[in-house]
């Protein structure tokens, strides 16, 4: 699938026009993933590590390049708080202005996590707008 | 891939981009690990705020700072026996002032008495510097005591205790099983009244200077124990680590800062001083009160229970305040960074 919104980051950043490639070949993959009939997230979800596995890259890298494709409209960012005790995701955000000061995890008795010691994991996943336009006409509906 | 909080996503970004060649890309890795994984300040604030009971006023911070004008009195609570009503007592008495002085009808100084009154606050820690016989310790005074310690008949100046280990205890409880007959006066100390009483931009750079990590070291007994004066418990109250005698040793440039507090705590406007009677049991804050004990005279020495309690049960702690307050937020994130330094 050709993006034909990252032009102005390939003519922009010639040096990483390449790797944008990689990657656009990338979420293509990730888009035609099969679904169970509908637009299914979890299956769609990106996050930046997997991203530098598939391209050779590191990490520091990827985001650079997935900052490129949230930037046009393609993906959205959010981040999934985890419990540094239980390993199990307690919440949810989408902005960074929003992730909370201390998380409790509902699987342990009384403990609070600050920010200092929750674990954040950034995980990119197609905007509403793509999935408008695009993904629901790969799905269908059985 | 192990998970990681976003500050040590942030630096493991910082140090991939240290090695892009491209200076272009090299801004672009900078800007978007920031953009992503660097968290407002306000959070850290919020935290703070949130976890330590900081804020702008003494109200909110829920305290009542004392001098040596207040009446030993006020600090009595008189029990027949201890029960949830006593533990309500000794709590909110503990977070307003810091302090309070047991005192339980007709009932010996036994050491089961100190465990007994420890269940409702908080658990007992299981070393006392280097004794580890028990969770309790019969203080007795001799000649031949350890200088600088609660063992020794000389006069015993401001510190907390527990100055030699990673954490300080939060709470401290002398029951007194016998007093002498001259001397061996308590002195306490409000940390929050005294600080609270030194100009808002003087009282900034003390507690922020005090507050690196190498600032002061503690060593008695065979501990050593390098940290900061003022820092931050684990549970996010702000706590003074301080003492004025041989035991510590500072760093060049807190010298200032601590004989400023050394001449400013010893004043005695801020010295509430009195003798607890045989029985009582006087509980406080170990990280916003001082304590000290006038020489012993006399063949009749005085002798009391020791406890330390680690911290509030975990229940309490997020509803009862201790520790020195109220200190601005910004100050706040000031010394949590410094701490880190």
């Amino acid at each position: 699938m050709y993006f034909p919104e990252l032009d102005p980051y390939r003519d922009r950043l010639p040096q990483l026009s390449s790797a944008l490639t990689q990657l656009e070949a990338y979420l293509s993959e990730v888009v035609a993933r099969p679904t169970r009939g509908r637009f299914d997230h979890a299956s769609h979800d990106v996050a930046p590590v997997q991203v530098a596995n598939r391209l050779g890259v590191d990490e520091g890298l990827a985001l650079v390049l997935l900052s490129y494709f949230e930037e046009a409209g393609i993906i959205d960012h959010r981040y999934d708080l985890y419990c540094p005790v239980t390993d199990l995701v307690v919440d949810r955000f989408s902005s960074k202005s929003n992730l909370p000061a201390s998380i409790h995890c509902p699987y342990e008795i009384a403990t609070e996590h600050t920010v200092d010691d929750y674990f954040v994991e950034l995980v990119f996943n197609f905007s509403s707008r793509f999935i408008d336009r695009h993904i629901h006409d790969h799905v269908g509906v059985r | 891939m192990a998970r990681q909080t976003a500050d040590q996503h942030l630096e493991t970004l910082y140090a991939q981009a240290r090695n892009e060649p491209d200076p272009q890309v090299k801004a672009s890795r900078i800007r978007m690990a920031e953009h992503y994984y660097k968290f407002r300040l306000e959070q850290k604030l919020g935290r703070s705020i949130h976890m330590a009971g900081i804020s702008s006023n003494v109200k909110m911070g829920k305290i009542e700072p004392w001098d040596g004008d207040l009446n030993p009195k006020d600090l009595l609570i008189d029990a027949d026996d201890v029960g949830d009503i006593q533990q309500n007592q000794i709590l909110t008495a503990l977070e307003k002032r810091g302090i309070c002085q047991l005192r339980i009808t007709a009932q010996s100084a036994d050491d089961y008495v100190v465990k007994a009154v420890a269940k409702l606050i908080g658990p007992l820690t299981r070393r006392q510097n280097d004794f580890k016989k028990d969770v309790v310790k019969l203080i007795v005074p001799k000649a031949a005591g350890v200088a600088n310690s609660g063992d020794t008949l000389a006069d015993l100046g401001l510190h907390v205790d527990g100055t030699q280990h990673t954490e300080t205890p939060c709470i401290l409880m002398f029951h007194y099983v016998s007093g002498a007959k001259l001397g061996a006066t308590s002195v306490f100390v409000d940390t929050a009244r005294a600080l609270l009483d030194i100009k808002a931009d003087r009282r900034q750079q003390i507690l922020v200077n005090l507050a690196r990590s190498d600032a002061a070291t503690f060593s008695k007994k065979k501990m050593v124990h390098t940290g900061p004066i003022f820092y931050f418990s684990p549970t996010g109250r702000l706590v003074c680590r301080i003492r004025f005698d041989s035991v510590i040793g500072l760093h060049p440039e807190c010298i200032d800062d601590f004989n400023y507090l050394l001449r400013k705590f010893n004043d005695s406007k801020y010295r509430l001083e009195f003798k607890p009677r045989e029985g009582d049991i006087i509980i406080f804050d170990n990280w916003r009160v001082l304590h000290a004990r006038d020489e012993v005279f006399g063949k009749k020495v005085r002798q009391h229970w020791r406890g330390w309690v680690s911290n509030l049960k975990p229940a309490f702690q997020p509803d009862y305040f201790l520790g020195i307050r109220p200190i601005p937020a910004a100050i706040a994130a000031k010394i949590e960074a410094a701490n880190k330094r």
